[in-house]
């Protein structure tokens, strides 16, 4: 395990780790954190699966590490690495179980004061209009046919199906629709799971957020994305549930065999990967862009339910009760893109575990009006504290291959958050800020407290220090439902 | 048959941001009989006391034992989320695979939803007819 003493310090919110430093690895790690944040990574063993992603073959540059990193499986949560078209790998374990697990933004106009007395009615509605918890059944249910379509269209299948507004569309990452996705490489107990969990919410660390727009820092982008001081709005954060989590499954077993097929040493089981370019490689990402897919479906589905609870709730203010798109935004995810890397632009698949795009204006996949502007960046916090709306930077940060922190980051285990804090009593004290909570577990409450997280402010702070991202606004809860 | 003495057994280990048990088994139908306890503590299960139970044969093509912990563990979270659960009573290996008899049970509650188990740091450890392992889950 590296201490701070291994890595060159190249910035205060910049740390690279040398390739020297294990013998197996291709390239460094390079962390973008404050002292703070970096001590806090050290703890566990997050860097050490940066560093066994660095030895994958044919990545390239180094594994960017974001300022919310900690400990997952096969990469950190937190672990950005780009493999070489030509000659690199794809990793599963790189992208995770929960296939583009994302976040939704949606915005209205309704000031916080005028719905004051009615969030307790308006948290209800939400949790009696959106299912959640446990391979929840109560989704839309689809046919094989219209689950092929999901697949293969994205998002547009919902704007087909009167589930979707044009904007919604232009407002999503590569418009909700990830090509040569194929859902033929997808298994049956995938396709089965997903028919019927399509608009559900999951459990764990899954949400919709009802929040404020607390404080606005830039009022000209703010403006054009529908952010207005005081107003609501609402985060979505969910995934492929179980179609993505069978897919991760099914691949990352089927590769355990391949590391000797194709004389690829590997330093975690949960790291097994194929060369992008052989017929298995080929198959993991046509599955996973499937899955991606439906991903961008499922929160689309989510977020016309929440749009359903807020005209029922807000009938008699329909215009500015209307939750416009803000963004939605993938953070596990492998997707091809072009970087100059080493000076050189290379096109890689570039994995991102726990990390979001965060695109300069002119980048490819934006619409029209964030071309201008630039892709936003949704910072979810954890629930009692802010969440942040950034956007990104003048220009692509390379070394990070323009990619961003997407969260808090968990600094407690789930073990030690149930132990030290109970369900009821943090309900309680969230209701005495002003926050009310719907949760399917109170155990599970406990798990996701806002003491079991890092300060969201310090992984902002890195990330707008180290040129990853812009402040644009800070959101404050005031509604969290729970799966 | 299974021992059911206390040869077997699971704990749960704190992981930063998933969940880990280590299991531990004085044969191979013991160490898959903790497994499957270890699953059913983290999903925090309630068994349906009143709906009847169904013989059930489940059958995994033969593989390393880690890989056979995997999907073992993997079909029993599928059947989690189908609202059931298998008890186990006997396990056989040949070379082709590996049968698990036994009993699936209805579900009246489930706290938690595990994902998926991982090939995480998995090493399954024999010494003589000891077993032991540590898996991560993704929750």
């Amino acid at each position: 395990m590296p201490n701070i003493n291994d890595l060159k310090k190249i910035s205060d919110f910049e740390w690279q780790l040398p390739s020297s430093y294990r013998e197996d690895m291709q390239i460094p790690v390079h962390i973008f954190a404050s002292k703070e944040l970096l001590t806090l990574a050290l703890i566990d063993k997050a860097i050490d699966q940066a560093i066994n992603a660095a030895s994958l073959p044919g990545m390239l540059g180094q594994i960017a590490v974001m300022p919310d990193v900690h400990q997952g499986y096969g990469f950190p949560i937190g672990g950005v690495g780009a493999a070489c078209m030509e000659n690199g790998v794809i990793s599963p374990g790189g992208i995770g179980y929960d296939i583009n697990c994302g976040v939704r933004l949606l915005a209205s106009k309704i000031k916080k004061n005028h719905a004051q007395n009615q969030l307790s009615s308006l948290a209800r509605t939400i949790n009696r209009i959106c299912p959640s918890g446990l391979g929840n059944k109560q989704g839309v249910v689809v046919s094989e046919f219209d689950l092929e379509a999901i697949c293969s269209l994205g998002a547009r299948w919902a704007l087909k199906n009167g589930l979707a507004d044009p904007l919604d569309i232009d407002r999503t990452e590569d418009m909700g629709f990830i090509r040569y996705a194929d859902i033929s490489f997808v298994s049956a107990r995938a396709r089965e799971r997903g028919k019927s969990q399509l608009g559900t919410l999951g459990s764990g660390n899954h949400f919709i957020e009802v929040d404020y727009v607390m404080r606005v820092f830039d009022k000209k982008v703010a403006d054009l994305m529908g952010l207005f001081e005081d107003c609501l709005v609402v985060q979505i954060h969910s995934g492929s549930r179980g179609f993505g989590h069978q897919v991760c499954t099914d691949y990352v077993r089927d590769l355990q065999n391949l590391s000797q097929k194709y004389k690829i040493k590997i330093p975690d089981r949960e790291l097994v990967c194929a060369p992008i370019q052989s017929k298995e490689g080929q198959a993991y990402l046509a599955a996973m862009r499937a899955a991606a897919n439906y991903a961008f479906v499922n929160r689309q589905v989510i977020a016309q339910r929440v749009r359903e609870a807020f005209a029922e709730i807000f009938y008699s203010d329909s215009d500015n009760g209307y939750l416009k798109q803000v963004y939605d935004i993938a953070h596990n995810i492998g997707k091809v893109e072009s970087h100059k890397i080493d000076g050189v632009q290379r096109e890689v698949c570039v994995h991102r575990k726990g990390a979001t795009r965060a695109f300069a204006p002119n980048s490819p996949g934006l619409s029209k009006e964030y071309q201008k502007i630039g892709q936003p960046v949704l910072i979810p916090g954890s629930m009692g504290t802010q969440s942040w709306v950034l956007m990104g930077p003048d220009k692509n940060n390379e070394i990070a291959f323009a990619s961003c922190a997407h969260g808090a980051g968990r600094k407690m285990s789930r073990t030690q958050a149930k132990k030290s804090i109970h369900g009821q009593t943090l309900r309680n004290q969230l209701l005495d800020d002003g926050i009310y909570v719907e949760a399917g577990s109170l155990s599970g409450l406990a798990e996701e407290a806002p003491n079991a997280y890092k300060d969201v402010s310090l992984v902002i702070e890195s990330v707008v220090a180290a040129g990853l991202a812009r402040k644009v606004a800070s959101l404050r809860p005031l509604i969290v439902i729970k799966g | 048959m299974i021992d059911h003495s206390n040869n077997y057994g699971y704990s749960e280990l704190a992981h930063p941001a998933d969940v880990a048990l280590k299991i531990w088994g004085d044969c191979l139908d013991n160490f898959f009989k903790a497994a499957l306890d270890g699953l059913y503590h983290l999903s925090s299960i309630e068994f349906d006391k009143n709906a009847h139970t169904k013989k059930t044969l489940l059958y995994l093509p033969s593989e390393k034992i880690e890989i056979l912990l995997v999907d073992f563990l993997n079909e029993m979270i599928f059947m989690i989320e189908e609202g059931k659960a298998f008890v186990i009573h006997c396990m056989t290996s040949t070379d082709d695979g590996t049968r698990f008899v036994g009993e699936e049970k209805s579900i009246s509650k489930t706290d938690r939803f595990v994902k998926a188990a991982t090939f995480s740091e998995l090493e399954v450890h024999k010494n003589g007819d000891h077993f032991e392992a540590l898996v991560v889950f993704d929750v």
